[in-house]
């Protein structure tokens, strides 16, 4: 049987150690790292099935820039996400959530909201939208959200179904 | 709120005010120099900025006779002196001038005139010009200035009620960016040891001692967590900014979309959800994340509370309010309860014996949105029996609609 392997992106030890018992208890091969550096060298090197990426590490949108540099990696860009976040996640049922995300840009009333991050509830399409320092804004395209505290079975359900589709 | 004061009105603080206002005055009276001050109330003084050139100069004097302005707002009496060094004790016996500012500015003050700022009935401020040569200034000044001066004092009441706004913007701001970095602190380790609880639990098997701790353990941190983010609505609430979208909305539709997130919870525990909607858009204007809020604060509350029968939703509307419902058979909430049931963190004493969790905080929550909204809110209920909640919120007017 082909292992599948899982790279797990996070600067708390605990956290990591966590997942990587939970994910190894259900046959998977796990990989970890301790931030963007290390993470994209060792998905370069090891093209994991998934990427689980924590947001705030030593920078404040560590995990987004981290999965920007995956997305705009020849080698890694089909590589899916999954972001690790207590950031609460809007629901839409809009086809393209970019173009969702680029509507709540230009409301006022979120004007001051640093992070949207965005789900379509049928298609499971996702994305952040995030300001940088110096007030851009970032679209990246992920796979899917996993809420904070994370829990193990819903854990495994997201990564099952993710990698077994 | 702020900024909507400040499109309307621009860039109104004191110092703005003190300086424009003081340019028309000495233009008016062809003065060599006019100074405006406004009082604070607070300290009884009068305060002022003096612009010589590029550099502003603040001036505080006290409200009493041992100054020509301070006398001047103490009497609330317009006046002129001609000789501000000689004697003019025909005002008022203990007036006095008060020659400090001409010693720092190396300025000879010949005559003065001044005329009290007053804005329903208080001394905002006073208007106060001075020259040290050319045409004196007459009796016959006084009217013309009499004449501007109670829109400076409207001028200073606006300008003092915009400084006391961009303060109280500026400390809220403060507040709510504390209460954020505070709660995200707090929330962090615990949702760390919550998921290191569960996974524990999740690789251990067996010993069903230490397991059934564990769960005492994993629930005693859900209910932290509950409370912290808890506090963290509630913060945002009490902000007063808005949650959300403020716009018109068919309440119907909203309704609907919130009520259907609890069926799955409630027929988990065997409950009956019924939803009434009428068959006709029920319009309000409202800040859709403050009626979310109330609406799933009350469902929720309804189908944590019931162990077993139904929980009903009802929508409608009379000619002046759109009323919602929400109607349980529940616990109900003992009669002595009721009186504090919507204060801050408190429990109904049945629902603290209860094994369930709850914070207190989300009914506290939904009145205060209920009141920013300019709803009422209704409490029908019999311990055992079940509650009934009954939320009225006014609906948009036919003037509103055509907007």
């Amino acid at each position: 049987m082909n292992v599948k392997k899982i790279l797990v992106v996070d600067d708390d030890v605990d956290i990591l150690n966590a997942m990587s018992t939970i994910l190894k208890s259900e046959g998977y091969y796990v990989i970890t790292a301790n931030n963007k550096e290390e993470g994209l060298k060792l998905a370069q090197d090891t093209i994991p099935h998934l990427a689980i990426l924590d947001v705030m590490m030593t920078t404040r949108y560590e995990g987004f820039e981290l999965a920007e540099d995956l997305i705009n990696d020849p080698v890694c860009k089909n590589i899916p996400i999954l972001m690790h976040t207590s950031i609460e996640v809007l629901i839409t049922n809009q086809e393209s959530v970019r173009d969702m995300a680029r509507e709540y840009r230009q409301d006022p009333k979120y004007r001051e909201l640093q992070v949207i991050l965005l789900k379509n509830i049928d298609s499971g399409n996702a994305g952040i939208d995030y300001r940088t320092e110096d007030g851009k804004s970032v679209w990246v395209p992920v796979c899917g959200f996993l809420k904070k505290p994370m829990d193990p079975k819903k854990l495994i359900e997201e990564v099952n179904s993710l990698l077994n589709k | 709120m702020f900024e909507l004061y400040e499109q309307m009105f621009g860039e109104v603080g004191t110092v703005n005010v003190l300086q424009k206002t003081s340019e028309v005055v000495s233009e008016i009276l062809n003065a060599e120099r006019a100074t405006i001050y406004i009082t604070i109330k607070e300290t009884q003084e009068l305060k002022s900025v003096a612009f010589i050139g590029n550099v502003s100069q603040s001036i505080i004097i006290p409200i009493n006779n041992e100054s020509l302005a301070g006398y001047c707002a103490q009497a609330k009496r317009s006046f002129v002196v001609p000789d501000a060094y000689g004697d003019f004790k025909y005002l008022d016996p203990g007036i006095r001038f008060d020659k400090s500012w001409d010693e720092v500015n190396e300025f000879r003050t010949r005559d003065v005139i001044c005329v009290p700022a007053i804005f329903k009935g208080e001394v905002m401020g006073v208007v106060q010009a001075i020259n040290s040569k050319g045409d004196p200034f007459h009796e016959s000044d006084i009217i013309p200035l009499e004449n501007i001066s109670p829109f400076i004092a409207y001028a200073l009441y606006h300008a003092r009620l915009y400084d006391e706004l961009a303060t109280l913007k500026g400390l809220e701001k403060e507040k709510a960016e504390f209460m954020r970095v505070l709660v995200h602190e707090l929330r962090s380790p615990v949702a760390t040891s919550r998921m290191l609880v569960s996974t524990v639990l999740f690789t251990l098997k067996g010993d069903s001692q230490i397991t059934s701790a564990l769960n005492k353990v994993e629930n005693r941190l859900d209910q932290l967590l509950l409370l912290v983010e808890d506090i963290l609505h509630m913060s945002r609430i009490k902000s007063g900014n808005p949650l959300g979208d403020i716009s018109i909305y068919d309440l119907a539709v909203e309704t609907s979309t919130t009520f259907e997130k609890y069926i799955e919870e409630a027929e988990a525990k065997g409950l009956t959800m019924k939803l009434e909607l009428p068959d006709y858009p029920v319009r309000i204007r409202i800040d859709i994340h403050g009626y979310r809020l109330i609406l799933s604060n009350l469902i929720s509350n309804g189908v944590k509370y019931t162990s077993s029968g139904s929980v009903n939703v009802s929508l409608g509307q009379n000619n002046k309010w759109a009323i919602l419902k929400i109607r349980d058979t529940g616990m109900g909430i003992p009669k002595n309860d009721i009186p504090n049931l919507f204060t801050e963190f408190f429990r109904a004493t049945n629902a603290r014996n209860s094994k369930i969790i709850g914070t207190g905080i989300g009914l506290a929550g939904v009145k205060e949105l209920v009141t920013r909204f300019g709803g009422l809110l209704e409490l029908n209920t019999e311990e055992n029996k079940g509650s009934e909640f009954i939320v009225r919120l006014p609906l948009i007017s036919k003037q509103d609609d055509l907007k």
